[in-house]
């Protein structure tokens, strides 16, 4: 089964959203929509996707694999089909080794080479044990609500469950744009009320990419839509 | 009526005015509309907005009860049940809030003006 297949959202306008992407509030860079607001339910800005990832640690971190360890669980377009999804799934408190959540705009991967994350970065917020099921619950509320205000800046939201911290990331479009950074971050010093002394950090997915990998070396091409080459030093960290 | 008067001095309302270079200086509280976010207009046009309590508000419609079809049976990850554990810790954040008990497992949650 391909994993990256979208699957079915059961409402009955799941092929046939009828919405006018014309209508100026620029959803989704005015990409055809899968799934609708039900009758009687509250729309979202945005529609979302949910993704869950997990990695066995002895397993090296290829792009490759990352791709094939991510898989989607739904999309939503309003409120109530948010709660039927999110009331489903375990709490990130809850998850076993190392996994993550993300909820990501439809039509963006939560991948730094997807290209609305390409010349983004992310904050990212370190927690101790015991904190990750509720602040992630309220960084998606924010980020549903559109509480953060920087436009289609946003891309999505991940919580990432490790050994002994678990991490709060949330990606935007553009890491040179210090007006969205800053007003992302102080709209997550407002609606998350981290404990004391909580870092936040911003990291732009190039640095992560630096940063992460290292030892063997591993080199990629890959051909893009204009047909140019381009040549990614991949090393991986054994 | 009191036959000794004080005439008292009139006074302009005493006004204190603070420069701000930034608006990360701003108080937290500054202009938040009810339901709404910290801005009084909505940069980059009309959005639709919730805020916190409105969206947990929704959690408990019919609606939102029910499974969604052609969910993904992941083990440890989904559930075909509602985590009524979920629900239960929630109402109990709720309804702690302003008592300030910690609930089982996580801190307690503090209310949010959001």
């Amino acid at each position: 089964m391909d994993q990256l297949e979208r699957p079915q959202d059961d409402n009955a306008q799941e092929t046939d959203c009828h919405v006018d992407n014309a209508d100026g509030n620029n959803n989704n860079n005015n990409r055809r929509k899968t799934v609708c607001p039900g009758a009687g339910e509250h729309p979202l800005q945005y529609n979302y996707t949910f993704w869950y990832s997990r990695r066995t640690p002895s397993r090296p971190a290829s792009s490759l694999s990352y791709e094939q360890n991510i898989r989607q669980i739904g999309t939503v377009a309003s409120v109530e089909q948010f709660w039927r999804f999110y009331s489903h799934l375990v709490r990130p408190g809850d998850l076993s080794g190392h996994s993550d959540f993300h909820l990501f705009k439809e039509g963006i991967k939560p991948m730094w080479e997807d290209e609305s994350n390409r010349s983004g970065g992310k904050w990212i917020i370190r927690l101790r044990k015991g904190l990750a099921s509720r602040f992630w619950e309220n960084i998606i509320l924010a980020m549903l609500g559109e509480q953060f205000m920087v436009g289609e800046e946003i891309c999505g939201a991940v919580v990432s469950i490790r050994f002994q911290e678990d991490i709060l990331s949330i990606w935007n479009r553009t890491s040179n744009d210090q007006t969205t950074t800053s007003r992302i971050r102080d709209t997550l010093r407002r609606v998350l009320n981290l404990p004391a002394n909580t870092i936040m950090e911003y990291k732009t997915h190039n640095d992560s990419l630096r940063y992460y990998y290292c030892t063997t070396t591993v080199i990629t091409a890959t051909i893009t839509a204009a047909n140019t080459v381009l040549v990614r030093l991949v090393v991986e960290m054994l | 009526m009191s036959t000794s008067r004080q005439l008292s001095e009139s006074r302009a309302i005493p006004t204190k005015t603070v420069l701000i270079n930034d608006t990360t200086q701003l108080p937290h509280d500054y202009c938040t509309t009810p339901g709404g976010t910290l801005f009084s207009t909505t940069p980059g046009g009309t959005r639709i907005i919730y805020d916190r309590k409105f969206l947990l508000d929704r959690r408990n419609s019919p609606i939102a009860q029910t499974p969604p079809a052609h969910l993904p049976v992941i083990p440890g990850v989904t559930s075909l049940n509602v985590l009524t554990e979920n629900q239960k810790n929630e109402a109990n954040n709720h309804v702690n809030n302003h008592d300030g008990k910690p609930t089982t497992g996580d801190d307690a949650q503090f209310e949010m003006d959001i």
